[in-house]
């Protein structure tokens, strides 16, 4: 029976390659300094740590400057947000302080993120970006839009209400950019990305990025999108070498936890992040193991955003070293020391194991995924396990030796 | 704060830099082994290491019968859990609890075991008092310098510190005191040392390190995090008034580590301008004295061809030859200028294709777009568009007579449908829906998978004919019903399957013919017959190749 799902889903995807694949002839620059990049620019990205363009790097940017629509996708961690950020930095015109390129994000926390990388790349150009999200404060929100910005990367509600007070102007906008495609196109949020589209100028410049990029996303692109130049990853090599993935069987479910506190000296090594499946859960493992005198940090949705803001800033500057998390941290967050992710549980869905394991092993750094995994929980592991074609080994389990 | 900044990260790519070595070393004899193995096959063939093998040791019995033991000895361990966890302390369960990395002792836990239901609230007990934690003979340290000693600190916290710390700390908290007295109101630092159970001589530690790191190391997680947090405040409340923010403005103290040329520039503008003023002045500098260089070194180079030169004329002087003669010197332009033409007549046409490709793009207009302002109605129509309008204005008592049309149409649909179906097989682009009832659902279905029973034909694996059929039944249920949901079926303006090319017509011939929904289980039975005669063809015909063989 596995054999027959596998067949019918290798022909499922030749075809379903028919109709999306990478575009054809795609200019390949292996050098940053070939790609006809501003000088300060140019400095920015060494200054930020790149040396040599990734794949993503080499193929995208070249198109995306040129003006053309782009939907690329690449493996987690391999400079996605560095490549639109550069393209971006390039098209700019910085003599005219107006909002002239649109990023759009799922989290807020991502929203911020980019606006550093951003900033980051574009220092030596004295670029102004915005991080435009809920939570802060409007009228603050307002002054900064009022400044002028030449860029503003935000989450879409408050984006379309800043469009709506006339706060933030979109004659000028050139470019829109959706950062976790897949998400901004999925039912929550396809409503809201079409309501700020709507305001835009037409035929606006439009880049997809993603990790994962499931066909009936491709499919609705042709409605915002014209010829746009595909650069895409088959699923099968979508999972990085550098990440190990393994499993934990356990039999009941409070055994996890026994396994995690086992685990608590491997977290601790660099950084670690573990997802439980809602915010209720984040609370009580937080507490739990709190109680059991581990240092721990936690966030998720429903925490104020000052609150939320502090905990980043504690984790990156890595005061904090293990965060319990919901999925809000599964997409697109970089944090360089991670190098550990437990799935407490598994996933709700087969995109979303991807980017939660993406969240170690970022740029060519080696990463450990551990799923925790109760006996029918096994099942699911393998049908990801197939789907990516991947391999997910047992962790050998030593507490009998401690016995 | 910048020290502080690059010992904080040094320090953490320290510790993953010895968890990747250990890693490595760890990992380097498995992984040769693997290696070994992969490097033989094929690339095509190689498959991730590990997939198949675990397919087939899923199927056997062994793995139930592994499963069976692991799951009796985590039986087992359960047990034992349960057992030393509900255990009343004794000494001599202590002494023996210290063996274990698990506090089995602490286990009789406030917060539930389980983790929340969506349904049920977690219980909202208060963990113990840290009072009760650290009065555990486990934290009672056998080295007697390390006394622990109770204080409370200016936020009116009870804190727990080494003995030879306390100075320190006491130093840090009257630091802390005097940053929250601008903020709230006077808190006096209260002080005391709780007698320990065991009293032991002190032993002054030299505390004379006055390392701004190494009291931060010293400092109580929360003292930290509250002082860092104050600052961080601070720092933000400084952005708001900031017109122009940039990259250092937002760092925060992260932990990250940058390329070799990246220059932190100052948080105030008019520093940073200077800053920057300062690295193009030292840029220009560099290129003017690199392009210096350069020039020297060129002119050395010819100084010495030169002389080269005119020692080899000496040379061939000496044998009685004339002198070199003049080379001329720029061989790569001509070539250059060769290979010139041939590539500008590419350019010119890939010109010629872009120029066009980019119009047709200007030209297009995104449905998304359609109703903005300056966005003209698409002028030029697709012939599928053009029907859909017609239909549309066409009054409904025009329309062809339900009767007759719904033959008309299943028949023609009966042919098309399919091969959609066939096509949504592997697309999920192409949808169908139910909004047009021109014929009932049941008999479209009816008659595709009569339709598709012969697709195993083109299925070169005969030996499992059954097994193949079924399968697609079963996916092409799951499509129907999956594609059938949500747009409006186009009937006629389908465009033939890709398949088409490849299978030719045949196939929709076949299907023509299946006109009333009576005969349809004729048919299937035609075609299945039509099937088998096949098979046992081939089959004779092999035997026959075999006999041919034999005599």
């Amino acid at each position: 029976m596995a054999e027959a799902q596998k067949r019918g889903a290798s022909v499922f995807e030749d075809l379903s390659n028919v109709e999306f694949e990478t575009s054809e002839n795609l200019d390949v620059i292996e050098k940053f300094k070939d790609m006809k990049l501003k000088e300060e620019l140019l400095r920015g990205i060494f200054a930020y740590g790149f040396e040599k363009p990734s794949a993503i790097q080499q193929r995208a940017i070249i198109p995306v400057m040129k003006g053309r629509d782009v939907i690329a996708q690449a493996q987690s961690g391999t400079g996605k947000t560095a490549t639109f950020s550069i393209a971006i930095l390039q098209a700019l015109d910085l003599t005219m302080r107006e909002t002239q390129v649109l990023c759009l994000s799922p989290t807020r926390e991502l929203a911020v993120q980019i606006q550093k990388v951003i900033l980051a790349l574009g220092d030596f150009m004295n670029v102004q970006c915005h991080a435009c999200i809920g939570g802060t404060n409007l009228g603050e929100d307002i002054r900064k839009l009022d400044y002028g910005q030449h860029v503003v990367s935000g989450t879409p509600g408050r984006v379309y209400d800043m469009i709506r007070r006339r706060a933030l102007r979109t004659r000028s906008v050139k470019m829109l950019v959706l950062d976790e495609a897949d998400e901004m196109l999925n039912k929550g949020f396809k409503e809201q990305i079409y309501d700020v589209y709507r305001f835009l100028p037409p035929s606006t410049q439009v880049v997809l990025i993603s990790a994962t990029l499931p066909h009936e996303i491709l499919e609705i692109t042709s409605k915002f999108m014209t010829d746009p130049i595909r650069i895409l990853v088959k699923r099968d090599e979508l999972t990085l070498e550098g990440i190990k993935q393994f499993f934990v069987a356990v039999e009941r479910e409070e055994w996890k936890f026994d396994t995690l506190c086992d685990l608590y000296d491997t977290l601790t090594i660099t950084q670690a992040v573990i997802f439980c499946n809602t915010k209720r859960k984040v609370d009580w493992l937080t507490e739990k193991m709190r109680e059991n005198n581990f240092t721990v940090s936690s966030m998720h949705g429903d925490m104020p955003q000052k609150e939320r803001d502090n905990i980043m800033k504690e984790f990156r500057s890595g005061q904090s070293r293990v965060l319990i998390t919901t999925d809000v941290w599964a997409r697109g967050i970089d944090v360089q020391q991670v190098s550990l992710v437990i799935n407490y549980d598994l996933p709700n869905n087969r995109e979303l194991y991807i980017h939660r394991i993406g969240r170690s092993g970022r740029f060519g750094r080696k990463g450990v995924a551990i799923n925790f995994v109760k006996s029918d929980d096994i099942r699911i592991l393998r049908d990801i396990e197939q789907y990516y074609s991947t391999q997910i080994d047992e962790m050998p389990m030593n507490v009998a030796d401690l016995i | 704060m910048s020290t502080y900044e690059i010992s904080k990260s040094s320090l953490l790519s320290l510790k993953a830099e010895i968890l990747r070595k250990r890693d490595e070393l760890s990992k380097i004899k498995v992984e040769n082994e693997v290696k070994k193995k992969v490097l033989k096959n094929n690339p095509l063939d190689i498959k991730n290491k590990g997939v198949e093998e675990r397919e087939k040791f899923d199927q056997t019995e062994e793995n139930e019968d592994l499963l069976k033991q692991s799951r009796s000895i985590l039986e087992h361990k359960a047990r034992l859990y349960d057992k030393l966890s509900s255990e009343k302390p004794t000494a001599e369960n202590r002494a023996r609890n210290k063996q274990f990395l698990v506090r089995f002792d602490k286990k009789q836990s406030s917060v539930p075991d389980l983790p929340p239901d969506d349904d049920s609230e977690p219980d909202d007990k208060r963990p113990e008092s840290e009072e009760e934690f650290y009065d555990s003979e486990d934290d009672d340290n056998k080295n007697p310098e390390e006394k622990w000693v109770d204080y409370v600190d200016c936020l009116g916290r009870t804190r727990r510190c080494m003995q030879k710390d306390l100075q320190d700390l006491k130093a840090k908290d009257d630091e802390l005191s005097k940053i929250v007295d601008d903020k709230n109101k006077k808190q006096h630092v209260e002080f005391k040392t709780t007698a320990d159970p065991t009293p032991t001589e002190e032993i002054e530690t030299k505390s004379d390190n006055s390392d701004p790191n190494d009291a931060a190391e010293l400092l109580s997680n929360d003292m930290r995090r509250e002082m860092l947090r104050q600052q961080w405040e601070k720092e933000e409340d400084e952005l708001l008034h900031k017109s122009d923010i940039h990259y250092q403005d937002l760092l925060f103290g992260e932990a990250r580590s940058h390329g070799v040329g990246y220059y932190g520039f100052s948080k105030d503008e008019e520093e940073r301008r200077k800053q920057q003023e300062a690295l193009k002045k030292l840029r220009v500098e560099t290129e003017t004295k690199q392009k210096k260089a350069q020039e020297l070194k060129n002119s050395r180079e010819k100084l010495l061809a030169a002389r080269l030169k005119a020692a080899r004329n000496r040379k061939r002087a000496r044998m009685g030859l004339p002198p070199e003669e003049d080379e001329p010197e720029p061989t790569d332009k001509q070539s250059e200028e060769a290979e010139k033409p041939e590539e500008q007549k590419v350019t010119e046409d890939d010109k010629e294709r872009e120029r066009l490709l980019s119009e047709a793009r200007k030209n297009h207009v995104r449905p998304w777009d359609v109703g903005k302002e300056g966005v003209k109605e698409r002028e030029v129509m697709s012939q599928k568009e053009w029907v859909e309008k017609q239909r549309k204005e066409r009054p409904k008592e025009f329309a062809p007579p339900s009767t007759s049309r719904k033959d008309f149409r299943s028949r023609v649909n009966a042919g098309n449908e399919d091969m959609d179906i066939n096509k949504s097989l592997k697309f999920t682009t192409k949808k169908h829906s139910n909004s047009e009832t021109v014929y009932d659902k049941s008999c479209v279905e009816e008659s595709c998978s009569s339709s598709m029973q012969p697709v195993p034909i083109h299925d070169l694996d005969v030996s499992n004919d059954e097994d193949i059929s079924k399968r697609y039944e079963g996916d092409k249920k799951k499509n129907t019903s999956s594609s059938y949901s949500d747009t409006e079926r186009r009937g006629v303006e389908i465009a033939p399957p890709t398949t088409y090319d490849y299978y030719g017509p045949s196939q929709s011939k076949v299907r023509r013919t299946d006109v009333k929904q009576p005969n349809i289980h004729d048919s299937i039975e035609a075609g299945l017959k039509f099937l088998r005669k096949q098979i046992e063809e081939k089959e004779n015909s092999s035997k026959r190749d075999d006999e041919a063989f034999l005599f």
